[in-house]
């Protein structure tokens, strides 16, 4: 069972105080992933936000006959959130780089947390929000990498 | 021993090419020919330039031979770097010494670049005699084009024409016909090709140019809106746009420097203007005059380093960087200005020493390089994803993707060793 001391050490979350830890961490389910093994697959229908607790996942996309490797994460990063705000079918596919144990929260699980602790529904929103500001910059900035290429 | 002469000191790669590129071709070829050592030939850089300024100097092949491999994907490499004499001496040793004819219209092209126009003429005449298709009648034309025949260099783009068509020849007839004021046959041209070819960007943009200076205003304006459609991704075709937006725009910022003489912004915009508008001299002249009064920024000193490489001026542009990455300490606009410098000049050595003071200044551009890496990667450009990477390992101090992007760089070693991937 995840600690919720493990998570403090988390960047994302090393400032929530131990009281709104306790509380955040019941609403998730734990799992463990094999390597290789898939967590989520591009275009199914799912609405659960992932964080990793230990290990690493692979964001791929099938195309040109192979899987592409977009992204890798690492323990204390989310993954899925844009699920939880939209019904699109997922975007790409996660599989376990190796062995890793997630947490996971669906949507009913998030909209009880809305209804019985805005508070803290509040601050798990900010920071989605500014990991999803995170991923923006980084984007720009590989863009200004990429036009040195290009242009 | 290749060559004859004294050993003098160690060659220096920087200093030879920069002598090509200042087009002190005699000297290079000194430094070279009084080297006893044959090892600097195993460099791709200095062989192929020696052999390109070898016949620029002398008019002829030199028979050096090389052991350098992979020379499909050193000429990948080296398209659109600028470095016109390495590639055209590429090129001649592909046609001439490894027999690819295949080859040979590039090497006209790469003539043409060097200004051998003349001499790309008479080997043509000598390798092929006249022109077999419509590619080599367009070859030919280009390059009387080139030499001002223009009578010439019409009639091959027509004979060119009837063996087939193509964007390029009408693109070619309507720009000479309006280059000789006849705006008439030049209009012909353009709107025949765009007839044909209803979304050639190169016509589109050249069409509206001739409308809007024959005064069409109307005309050229519908044309500017279809473009802008498409995705515009050169600066050719930023300038050619630029060309034809109204001329008020410049009128009303120019007004606006009047009114506030020292606004750093108004400066930006424009020299960013004139660039746009391709103008690169124009450019270096009023941010060099502006700077002068006192209006400097660390974005008015990249701009001026991006005009001064765009005039092909590229010492300069380098100067101007470096100077301003001291004065305004490390300002990452300059030091990305710098980065896509050593880039388009192929200096990787000195990119890592800009990428780690860089990563002292905002990571995350050095993450950019791990995923433009991947991205370059899924797309099959893969001489350029490991260099990318190979600056990741350098750089980073990411240990997890240190790790991810060693086991990539060897599957991309694997598939560029079977041929796989540019």
């Amino acid at each position: 069972m995840v600690d919720f001391s493990e998570l403090k050490k988390f960047e994302l979350l090393s400032k929530w105080s131990d009281g709104d830890l306790k509380e955040f961490i019941k609403y998730f389910d734990e799992k463990e992933y094999k390597t290789n093994e898939i967590i989520v697959n591009e275009q199914s229908v799912g609405q659960e936000v992932y964080l990793i607790i230990t290990g690493k996942v692979r964001i791929e996309r099938e195309a040109m006959g192979s899987d592409q490797t977009l992204k890798i994460l690492e323990k204390g990063e989310f993954f899925g959130e844009m699920s939880l705000f939209d019904n699109y079918p997922r975007s790409a596919t996660v599989r376990c780089f190796d062995s890793s144990k997630l947490l996971i929260l669906s949507k009913d699980s998030y909209e009880k947390m809305r209804t019985k602790n805005m508070k803290l529904a509040l601050q798990f929103s900010e920071m989605i929000i500014k990991t999803l500001s995170l991923r923006l910059r980084q984007t720009n900035k590989n863009l200004e990498i990429l036009s040195l290429w290009l242009i | 021993m290749i060559f004859g002469g004294k050993k003098k000191d160690a060659l220096n790669k920087d200093e030879f090419l920069n002598l090509i590129s200042n087009g002190k071709y005699k000297e290079a070829l000194a430094i070279i020919e009084s080297e006893e050592s044959s090892e600097y030939f195993n460099d791709p850089d200095i062989f192929f330039s020696y052999i390109g300024i070898h016949y620029i100097v002398n008019k002829e092949f030199s028979s050096m031979k090389c052991s350098i491999k992979d020379l499909n994907e050193i000429n990948d490499k080296w398209k659109f770097t600028g470095f016109i004499e390495k590639a055209f001496g590429l090129n001649l040793y592909r046609y001439f010494e490894q027999k690819e004819e295949a080859i040979f219209n590039d090497l006209i092209d790469s003539m043409e670049l060097c200004g051998l126009s003349k001499e790309a003429l008479e080997l043509i005449k000598k390798e092929i005699g006249q022109p077999r298709n419509e590619k080599e009648y367009n070859n030919v034309a280009f390059l009387l084009w080139e030499l001002k025949k223009y009578k010439e260099a019409l009639n091959y783009f027509k004979k060119s024409l009837v063996l087939k068509t193509n964007p390029i020849t009408y693109n070619s007839l309507g720009l000479i016909y309006n280059e000789l004021g006849n705006n008439f046959l030049s209009e012909k041209y353009f709107k025949q090709g765009l007839e044909e070819f209803d979304d050639n960007i190169t016509l589109l943009t050249n069409y509206a140019v001739l409308l809007f200076n024959l005064g069409k205003l109307e005309a050229a304006n519908n044309i500017i809106l279809k473009i802008q459609n498409y995705q515009v991704g050169t600066n050719f075709l930023h300038a050619g746009i630029g060309k034809i937006l109204p001329p008020e725009y410049e009128i009303d910022l120019e007004e606006e420097l009047k009114r506030c003489p020292k606004s750093l912004s108004v400066v930006l915009e424009i020299g960013k203007y004139m660039l746009k508008r391709g103008d690169v001299e124009r450019t270096i002249d009023f941010l060099n005059e502006e700077m002068k009064k006192g209006n400097e920024s660390a974005k008015i000193y990249s701009l001026l380093s991006y005009a001064y490489y765009y005039s092909f001026k590229f010492s300069e542009a380098e100067t101007i960087a470096l100077k301003a990455k001291e004065k305004f300490d490390n300002n990452i606009i300059l030091l990305l200005t710098l980065v896509f410098l050593y880039v388009r000049r192929e200096k990787y050595d000195k990119v890592l020493s800009i990428l780690n003071i860089i990563k002292e200044k905002d990571v995350m551009y050095i993450e950019a390089l791990f995923n433009v890496g991947l991205a370059l990667e899924n797309a099959g450009v893969l001489t350029k994803a490991r260099l990318l990477f190979e600056w990741y390992l350098d750089v980073s101090d990411n240990r997890v993707g240190k790790e991810v992007i060693s086991l990539h760089l060897e599957v991309i070693n694997v598939k560029l060793r079977l041929g796989q991937g540019g």
